[in-house]
């Protein structure tokens, strides 16, 4: 145990340092700027903001690059609770359950107050889900070493059922943009057989599709595309608030804690499980605080302050529960960790178990980048609340060409090959299409990142077992993981047989 | 479902089933891959009548795009078939998984009894009213002008084609002022040139044109 604290502090240490350069620093506070910005900016978001700092990163110092992007993920949610309270608009789907009080509150004149209590459960929730990360890292590491090639393709496999199970009513349609995500990750040069795949003859793809121009085109142009067509500003009425008396907010947090300290619980544990996502853990937590407080003072959903500090502070803290999958097994929680690990994967770092041994240092530059974005982010949103909201009223024929521009120049940028370009173009139409007929791009993103790693681990298993499919079945993990996908797939089964049963039962009644 | 439609709908199944046969003799008498894609799509094709009668209007281009993933599937698995051994194992997987889910993708968008349980199983509902109006002659133009946006990068680099295809969008596209459209097209190269050729050091594309006309001027 005292070998392992030893080796963690020495771990922590050696990120510290990155801290201490102030051109390291200025990265985290950029990408937390950036992370603000497309958070507040509903329909951006997160993972955009995320595809469009990856080529930035390229000539950068891993840890920088880590820096930058740690800072944007973690100020993302924090960005998106400003449009939240202001326009009654979330800016990214988790502060969805922010508007519910956050609105009322501004109508009323609070709107200082709402983001003053809005950004610090941000922090303190954020905070909360880092800490909770840094000690499970050591037992991550333990669990880890019970994993082998078919645990492993089967975790791929659970997490992506997860996944598309967590998209609600499109399951069948999330399932098949995993698959067509796979294709799309077969393509080039097998490292199995040691054969080129489905490339055509054309060069280009014989490295396979390249993940961040794929990205880039899947979240960035895509997103673009679908602006343009719908035309008018993101923001449909402007935002006349006072933004006074910040810091009855923030007091408000520390008076209502307990309701701080569950939606943060809350959030860390939703977090951690893949494919559940920050929507979910801000809407339990607000439902959770809406039952706990039996009789409260101010009626939720019209203006109590502690429906603005539940799902804040949940949908903060499931950024360091996510990373413990992501970093643990390779295994993304979510689109924006999965558009993460292709920039980790840019920079050489292979997630999953070996990076908890082999990088440690990384890991840890990456939770304090999250620990000091959470601090930095919410002082820059009481700082620059207001600006921050008119953003949503640029005109979707400014922003559109713009950001395509910039997204195209990143994807070139990546290896100066044109074809990136070309590759960026086809992927944002896909994308496109994916948003019109509501085929979620997140399982196809999760898909085309763990393709190689499942193809590996799956040849792995068949090789250990001399090609018998019992390997998947005769082991303990394995089978819990194929019992939790069964579960994941009946879920929706399970929830309309649910809902037709309230339903008779209060026909009856 | 009216009378003509149900013949339809019958014609198209039959259809379905000949041109299904006709692959299978046609693979059985060992014909080159590429013709055998002919009776797949004429069966796609025969699948799109029998079903058209059995959707609502709504949801018509929901149908053809899940047939059109139903085609890229069974695409897929067609070249798949062109490996041999372990470099195929786990695509033909994935390449017939992604079949059945294709088939029940498309039953979820009719009218049917087995469009019904499939929703039912699945939760797989696609309201109309979801889906977000889009004019298709906007969408075709937001295309065409990504589209030339390449071309002119492609002809004549970042550099040159980035602020003209800002200003062109925001003034045709968008109807706004030249002088907004100016300032934004000159604002992009300026943060363009600065960011990525300045500060990171990148060289960016110069375009097939701009580097023969340098050529040309260096010579």
């Amino acid at each position: 145990m005292i070998e392992v604290m030893g080796g963690l502090l020495n771990a922590l240490g050696t990120a510290s340092l990155h801290f201490l350069n102030f051109g390291s620093l200025s990265w985290l506070v950029a990408g937390t700027c950036c992370g603000l910005l497309f958070g507040a900016i509903p329909g951006l978001g997160g993972t955009t903001a995320l595809a469009l700092l990856i080529p930035l990163t390229f000539g950068m110092d891993k840890s920088d690059a880590i820096m930058l992007m740690g800072g944007s993920m973690a100020a993302t949610s924090t960005g998106g609770s400003v449009s939240a309270i202001l326009l009654n608009t979330p800016g990214i789907a988790p502060n969805a359950a922010t508007t519910f009080d956050g609105f009322p509150l501004a109508q009323q004149g609070r709107a200082g107050e709402a983001i003053g209590a809005g950004a610090t459960a941000s922090a303190l929730g954020g905070l909360i889900g880092v800490f909770t990360l840094i000690l499970v890292i050591p037992i991550a590491k333990e669990i880890v070493l019970l994993f082998s090639p078919p645990e492993f393709f089967l975790l791929a496999l659970f997490g992506l059922c997860a996944i598309a199970v967590s998209t609600g009513t499109r399951l069948l349609q999330a399932l098949i943009a995993a698959i067509f995500g796979f294709i799309c990750g077969f393509v080039g040069f097998d490292l199995v057989s040691g054969v080129v795949r489905y490339s055509y003859g054309v060069e280009a793809l014989w490295d396979g599709i390249k993940l961040v121009p794929a990205l880039i085109g899947l979240f960035a142009i895509s997103q673009m595309i679908d602006l343009a067509v719908q035309g008018g500003t993101i923001a449909s009425h402007a935002a006349e608030f006072k933004i006074q008396r910040i810091s009855a907010g923030i007091r408000a947090v520390f008076a209502n804690w307990s309701t701080m300290l569950v939606g943060s619980g809350i959030g860390t544990f939703i977090g951690a499980v893949p494919g559940v996502g920050g929507t979910v853990a801000a809407f339990l937590s607000y439902s959770t605080q809406v039952q706990r407080d039996g009789n409260p003072d101010v009626p939720y959903g019209r203006g109590n302050i502690k429906g603005v500090i539940a799902p804040e502070s949940a949908n903060n803290a499931k950024d360091g529960g996510s990373l413990i999958p992501t970093l643990a097994f390779g295994i993304p929680g979510s689109a924006e960790t999965a558009v993460f690990l292709g920039a980790m994967v840019l920079h050489g770092l292979e997630p999953g178990p070996r990076l908890l041994f082999d990088h440690e240092d990384v890991v840890f530059t990456l939770v304090l980048s999250l620990t000091i974005a959470c601090v930095v982010a919410t002082l820059i949103v009481l700082a620059l609340a207001k600006p921050m909201a008119y953003l949503t009223y640029v005109d979707a024929h400014i922003l559109a060409p713009t950001v395509t521009v910039v997204a195209l120049v990143g994807a070139y940028a990546l290896q100066g090959e044109f074809g990136d370009v070309v590759v960026a173009m086809a992927f944002a139409v896909i994308g496109y299409l994916m948003i019109r007929y509501q085929y979620p791009r997140i399982t196809f993103t999760i898909a085309l990142v763990l393709a190689d790693i499942t193809e590996r681990s799956f040849f792995q298993a068949m090789g250990i077992s001399d090609d018998s499919w019992a390997i998947f079945v005769t082991r303990d993990v394995s089978l819990i993981l194929i019992s939790l996908i069964v579960i994941s797939l009946l879920i929706p089964s399970f929830r309309v047989w649910l809902r037709k049963r309230s339903a008779s039962k209060r026909g009856a009644s | 479902m009216s009378g003509g439609s149900s013949t339809r709908s019958l014609a198209g199944g039959i259809g379905v089933v000949v041109f299904l046969a006709a692959y299978l003799v046609m693979l059985g008498m060992g014909l080159h891959r590429t013709i055998l894609l002919a009776p797949l799509a004429l069966g796609l094709a025969a699948l799109v009548c029998a079903l058209k009668p059995m959707v609502e209007v709504e949801k018509q281009s929901a149908l053809y795009f899940a047939i059109g993933i139903l085609a890229f599937m069974i695409f897929f698995l067609h070249e798949t078939y062109e490996f041999k051994g372990k470099e195929r194992n786990f695509p033909l997987i994935i390449g017939y998984a992604g079949i059945v889910l294709s088939l029940l993708d498309i039953a979820s968008v009719t009218e049917t009894v087995a469009g019904r349980f499939v929703t039912r199983f699945f939760g797989a509902t696609l309201d109309p009213s979801e889906i977000k109006p889009r004019e298709v002659r906007r969408e075709l133009l937001v295309f065409g002008v990504m589209v030339l946006g390449v071309i002119g990068i492609w002809l004549f680099g970042f550099l040159i084609a980035s602020p003209i295809f800002v200003f062109l969008w925001m003034l045709l596209g968008g109807g706004k002022s030249v002088k907004l459209s100016l300032y934004v097209g000159l604002g992009t190269f300026v943060f363009v040139y600065l960011l990525f050729e300045q500060i990171l050091s990148y060289e960016l594309y110069r375009g097939e044109v701009t580097t023969w006309i340098m050529d040309m001027i260096w010579e």
